[in-house]
């Protein structure tokens, strides 16, 4: 049995202790929006958080998070509502396709929990996921509109 | 009517209001539900170019419905019906379904019966753009005349108002919903007048795309989320060496595999079904194959490029464009400018690996696909069924949102593979997906083309003469024979057309030219890729009048000013480009600009790039776009905006990363690792400048690609004194740069 937590549920599962966490995430607990794309830990879409870290999913055998907390975007949202970077996303028009989002929101949601105001050349060395349909531009917009709310101390409630 | 309407890929702003009750089908692309809530069905694929929402708000400008209302969403049906047909992709070959005539009626009768639903050629506005206000104008007339006879009122007392019709006089106002199945008992007359452009309340605002939400919480369901009871996943693998097929699979290690259940191979594929992907895909690496080889030559790079050239050199090659006399004009020339210009081969890469779902039970197939036509996959799972010999008593396509498209996701295979395996798994969904690696080895490939130019100029500097030579593989030729056996015959000029799109007809006005192509063939299958041939002949011709400028002395806007004639939609944008790119103001040491004007996809695009040259470290970084785009009326200036910027980058991978090599047959890049992507490091600051115009939309997804690609190498030619004359931009001696994230 490998048992950890996803978006603050525990999960206890029978499966190949091998099996990279993207694919038990997909498969096995029917979490679709963390995404395959590149399969050597390249493009980010397969990103999640591991106990406050940034992780690639689909290189990391499902044994290495035991016992520990796994954060994907469908556990992003709080108490229901879009948290501010969802918010964000959907005031600036961010995404094209859609498909590489995931990864780039909880990309942003780490940088800024570990450096609450970035700058740009932060922002541009930290998010390091592809996207194809070349949304980097709003991403990047979004991202500091949100640490400027932060700086502002604003109540994004 | 047929559609069966499974409801999961429906999108809208909120997730939270249901459709529930009753629902009232008023035609093909809208229902009405209780509480008066509006489904519309698009019969085109979401792939982030925002199609849903653009052809919703064609609907609701004329129905009179807010489409960022709470009420409304938007689903792809899953019905082939004629009426989905995409005519605007007709309009590339002078098809005009909208001029009534012996040719219009026999393309509908023909397309009713075999509909042709399909997402590409940035066409989908284009064909929809009068059908889909007609459409809700018509149902707007419906709905106001049933109110007009129950009401016993005058129809020109009653207005609309968002989803209502209102009788003032008396006061009275009635739901849509309420009204629906009784206007659906009256005809609506042919046409209806359609409202005056400064009459809009939705076309040309801000609009929030109706996907997006979903995108943000990964609730979007894309093809390859695709996930049902007892499902099973493949992962495919084909024969490395183009051309080669599967001889034999020895397959006893995979199938002692735990989780393995099947191995399939037909053709060139060979396929691992199991209880995951992960599996599968570990058990495609333990199978020993046998290949039948092909007879061809082996291919690389290298015999590639000999073949164009000897293409390129060969006498009696096809003749394109004709136009005063080009032996003559020569003689009269004050100077004679000749230049060769290469592309690479690109291969599309879109986020989302190709995958397909199949269900095949009873003679029933069902198929889930982040595919550009539903077309397709009713096509694939005849062939399947043929090729199994199993009868096929109905297919029901599913069409889910698509990661990313850029042109491979129309194609058959992928499809077929799936229904090939499900047939051999009745009862059981299979979920096929590609390795990203067969994603990039096995893609159906912008060809790489050569271009060579004799330009003779007058005594003022413009050209007199234009002789443009172009080689490279026929794309339509590839697409026809793998999809449905059937080469073109050489000399058909549907053969040349995407090596030549775009610079077969100048705008510019050069009084002799003579534009001939050549194709040869080679065992890489081409397809279309974003812009398509624009995107090889826009860096070739604009790059070339750059060339003319220079040599005139002149400044490049200013050149390019002088020669346009009778195209004042792209004068338009030259000036608008002017203004918006500062263009006279001088940039400090190491910094210029370059410019590049392109029509293509019915829309004008004129972008200038900024590039820096650092001498040291070799590297060329473009640091800023410019970019002006008279698409015609514009319909949702955000998302053409969004467009833009897309373009850009999409044009800047290419512009720095792009290329695909061939060795001893097989494509030496597989990943992102080594087909590198241009990433937020890479981003230049991007300005957008919507014309405003008057003229019918043309495509936004498309028409800045090839433009960005020519205008990037124009600035680099500037700053380096080096002329760009082939891409990937490595192939010049230059490494990109990184912007703000040094």
């Amino acid at each position: 049995m490998i048992e950890f937590k996803v978006n603050g549920q525990s999960i206890s599962i029978d499966i190949d202790p091998e099996k990279p966490l993207l694919w038990v995430l997909r498969e096995d607990l029917f979490l679709t929006g963390t995404k395959y794309g590149c399969g050597i830990g390249n493009c980010g879409a397969c990103t999640v958080i591991i106990d406050g870290e940034l992780a690639r999913s689909c290189l990391l055998p499902v044994r290495k998070v035991v016992g520990k907390e796994v954060v994907t975007i469908e556990g992003i949202a709080e108490k229901g509502n879009f948290s501010d970077l969802q918010r964000a996303w959907i005031d600036e028009q961010v995404p094209q396709c859609g498909y590489c989002q995931s990864g780039m929101i909880l990309s942003a949601a780490v940088l800024l929990e570990s450096v609450p105001n970035p700058t740009p050349s932060e922002i541009r060395k930290k998010v390091t996921n592809i996207c194809r349909c070349g949304t980097y531009p709003r991403i990047e917009k979004a991202i500091q509109k949100v640490a400027e709310s932060k700086r502002q101390g604003g109540d994004n409630a | 009517m047929h559609n069966t309407k499974e409801k999961q890929f429906i999108v809208g702003l909120t997730a939270t209001e249901d459709h529930i009750g009753k629902e009232i089908a008023l035609n093909a692309w809208l229902e009405i539900g209780e509480g008066n809530h509006f489904t519309f069905f698009i019969p085109r694929a979401e792939m982030g170019q925002g199609i849903y929402t653009a052809l919703t708000t064609l609907i609701c400008e004329e129905l009179d419905v807010n489409p960022n209302g709470k009420n409304v969403k938007v689903a792809h049906p899953d019905a082939l019906l004629g009426e989905y047909t995409n005519f605007g992709m007709l309009e590339d070959a002078n098809i005009k379904v909208e001029k009534e005539g012996i040719v219009s009626w026999m393309v509908k009768k023909v397309f009713n019966r075999f509909p042709l639903i399909l997402t590409g050629g940035s066409s989908s506005v284009i064909d929809a753009w009068n059908r889909l206000r007609l459409t809700g104008a018509q149902t707007r007339w419906q709905l106001v005349e049933a109110a007009s006879i129950s009401w016993k009122v005058p129809v020109k007392e009653c207005t609309t108002e968002n989803g209502f019709v209102l009788h003032e006089p008396s006061g009275r106002k009635a739901k849509y919903f309420e009204l629906a199945e009784a206007a659906c008992q009256i005809a609506p007359p042919k046409n209806v007048e359609l409202k005056a452009k400064d009459h809009f309340k939705f076309i040309g605002t801000d609009i929030k795309r109706l996907d997006i939400p979903s995108k943000v919480d990964g609730s979007a369901v894309f093809g390859i989320d695709t996930e049902m009871e007892g499902m099973v996943y493949a992962a495919v693998l084909h024969a490395p060496v183009m051309g080669d097929t599967i001889k034999a699979v020895d397959a006893d290690e995979a199938e002692s595999l735990p989780g393995v259940m099947k191995v399939v191979s037909y053709d060139n594929w060979v396929a691992v079904v199991a209880e995951s992907f992960w599996t599968a895909k570990n058990a495609l690496m333990t199978l020993k194959i046998t290949y039948n080889e092909n007879s061809g030559q082996p291919l690389n790079s290298l015999s590639i490029r000999q073949k164009q050239e000897q293409a390129l050199a060969k006498k009696g090659k096809r003749q394109i464009t004709k136009k005063g006399d080009v032996k003559a004009g020569i003689k009269k020339a004050s100077q004679v400018l000749k230049e060769t210009f290469h592309t690479p081969y690109l291969a599309h890469a879109p986020m989302e690996p190709l995958s397909a779902t199949a269900l095949y039970d009873k003679g029933i197939m069902k198929l889930w696909q982040s595919t550009q036509s539903s077309t397709v996959l009713a096509l694939a799972a005849n062939r399947a069924a043929k090729a199994t010999g199993v009868n096929l008593k109905e297919t029901i396509p599913h069409v889910s949102m698509i990661g990313g498209g850029f042109g491979i996701k129309a194609e058959l295979d992928v499809p077929f593979q799936a229904s090939y395996l499900a047939i051999q798994c009745p009862g059981t969904p299979v979920k096929l997906i590609w390795p990203r690696e067969e994603d990039i080895r096995q893609d159906k490939y912008r060809p790489g083309v050569i271009s060579r130019f004799e330009v003779g100029l007058d005594k003022a500097g413009y050209p007199l003469t234009w002789t443009n030579e172009i080689a490279g593989q026929s794309i339509l030729d590839s697409l026809t024979k793998r999809s449905f056996g059937l080469p073109i015959k050489t000399g058909r000029i549907a053969k040349y057309k995407f090596t030549t799109e775009g610079a077969e007809k100048l705008y510019y006005s050069i009084p002799n030219q003579k534009i001939e192509a050549e194709v040869f063939q080679a065992p890489i299958q081409l397809g279309f890729w974003r812009s398509v041939g624009h995107s090889n002949n826009a860096f070739f011709v604009e790059s070339m009048i750059d060339i003319c400028a220079e040599s005139a002395n002149d400044d490049p806007l200013a050149y390019r000013k002088k020669i346009l004639t009778g195209q004042p939609r792209l004068l338009k944008v030259l000036t608008e480009l002017e203004a918006l790119s500062n263009w006279r103001i001088s940039l400090p040491e190491s910094h210029a600009k370059g410019m590049a004007i392109w029509h293509s996809f019915q829309s004008n695009v004129g972008v200038v790039a900024t590039a820096i040259h650092d001498p040291k470290k070799q590297t060329v970084t473009i640091s800023k776009i410019d970019c002006v785009v008279d698409c015609g009326i514009p319909i949702h200036p955000d998302n053409i905006k969004s467009q833009m910027e897309g373009s850009v980058i999409f044009a800047l991978t290419a512009f720095y990363f792009g290329e695909i090599e061939f060795k001893d047959g097989k494509v030496v890049q597989s990943n992102y690792n080594n087909y590198k992507m241009a990433k937020l490091s890479h981003t230049p600051e991007i300005k957008v400048k919507i014309v405003d115009s008057d003229h019918r939309p043309g495509g936004i997804g498309e028409p800045a690609v090839p433009p960005s690609i020519a205008a990037m190498a124009n600035a680099v030619s500037k700053v380096t004194g080096k002329r760009v004359t082939e891409l990937p931009i490595t192939k010049m001696g230059f490494k990109p740069g990184l912007l703000g994230a040094m």
